[in-house]
């Protein structure tokens, strides 16, 4: 019967092409998300412990801050750019929320939004920009070598994309670091992460027990 | 497209009227189906439109909205106009291990056949650059979206409180 033979080929083949598949999908899942992966420099933190250390950088009003100036309280740290239009106003606009909800106890913490774009984010800029949230946010900016001085430390990463039609963007960490009263790391506060999830970080971080 | 058969058993109607009856009724069911639909600039829906308040200095603004196709054929998003802003491009957003990146898509915006795609906070967004002006809470921020088929539509979009995450109601 050759029509019986014919679905013996056709159905063979089948497992052959649904092997190769498989395999296909194995070797590609090792060599970019799995083990096989290779390390993306200066991306998520590699060693959490080692976040934080030295910076100097220019806050807003156009003082010289450096790392000194944020010891003694805990921080919650941010990073962007002012030309953003969606995850850097939202989450400046959540930080100022949470502030709000803390309290009183929110004097007791760091609130550090730092530039990626020192080109553009001059400290006017940074001023104007921050008129808009809570006058308790500091904006940091500086020159390159600050900027790269700082994200070495704090594990942050940024990188400058041309745009087709001229200008660029920033690729940037949008995580929201938050930092000891000696500064180092402590955790983080996802984009988006749900307030219920936030704020008790928030309130460990400032040593308060939860509202209610 | 198939039709349920109505015409049966109809022994006391004549054949015409028999006839102008099942052209009627087939009609009607045709009307309701939405076929064949007329393939004019009304196969395209935006909907939901709305932006954000930009804090003072800010040149770029993120716009939201959903495009519906009600039509048989897929229609594509030519370009973007508006005198509000010197640039405006569809970008994807993605977060991805912690980092945000933004992108011009490469190819034109496809709004599929009977389908529909919405650009919302997180994710595909019309991005609006070199603003000539900041958009205020409470202004309405007017643009035009040409599509190859169905031509230019113009939408209004509510500016809505910085932070905001949700069209507004
Ligand atoms: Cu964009």
């Amino acid at each position: 019967m050759i029509w019986l033979r014919r679905i013996r080929y056709v159905l063979w083949s089948a497992v052959g092409i649904a092997g190769f598949v498989a395999i296909a999908v194995m070797l590609g899942w090792w060599t970019v998300d799995g083990p096989g992966a290779r390390a993306t420099r200066n991306a998520a933190p590699a060693s959490i412990a080692e976040i934080g250390g030295s910076f100097t950088m220019t806050d807003h009003r156009g003082r010289t801050v450096t790392d000194r100036d944020i010891r003694g309280k805990p921080t919650m740290m941010f990073f962007g750019f002012t030309s953003c239009p969606d995850v850097c106003p939202t989450t400046l606009s959540d930080m100022a929320g949470w502030l709000e909800e803390l309290g009183p106890a929110a004097d007791g913490l760091n609130v550090v939004f730092v530039s990626v774009d020192p080109a553009r984010d001059t400290v006017e800029q940074m001023a104007a920009y921050l008129s808009l949230f809570d006058p308790r946010i500091l904006g940091l900016t500086g020159t390159p070598a600050q900027l790269e001085a700082m994200a070495r430390n704090y594990r942050f990463y940024y990188r400058r994309v041309p745009l087709d039609g001229g200008g660029y963007t920033m690729d940037h960490t949008a995580m929201v670091y938050l930092l000891n009263q000696d500064g180092r790391f402590a955790s983080t506060i996802d984009y988006h992460e749900d307030r219920q999830t936030a704020l008790p970080k928030l309130r460990r971080l400032l040593g308060i027990a939860p509202a209610g | 497209m198939t039709m349920p058969n109505p015409i049966v058993e109809w022994p006391s109607i004549n054949s015409r009227s028999r006839r102008l009856f099942v052209t009627l009724l087939v009609g009607f069911g045709m009307s309701l189906v939405g076929f064949p639909a007329a393939e004019g600039a009304d196969h395209l829906v935006v909907e939901g439109a709305w932006t954000r308040a930009t804090p003072p200095g800010a040149k770029t603004a993120a716009g939201y909205l959903v495009l519906r196709n009600t039509g048989n054929s897929d229609d594509r998003l030519v370009r973007i106009e508006s005198p509000v802003a010197e640039t405006i491009e569809v970008h994807s957003m993605t977060m991805d291990g912690g980092i945000m990146r933004m992108r011009r898509l490469d190819a034109l915006l496809t709004i599929p056949a009977g389908g529909e795609v919405r650009l919302d906070p997180g994710g595909l967004h019309l991005m609006m650059m070199g603003l000539k002006a900041p958009f205020r809470q409470g202004e309405r921020i007017g643009l035009d979206l040409v599509f190859e088929r169905a031509g230019r539509i113009a939408v209004e979009m509510p500016v809505v409180r910085v932070g905001t995450m949700e069209p507004p109601r």
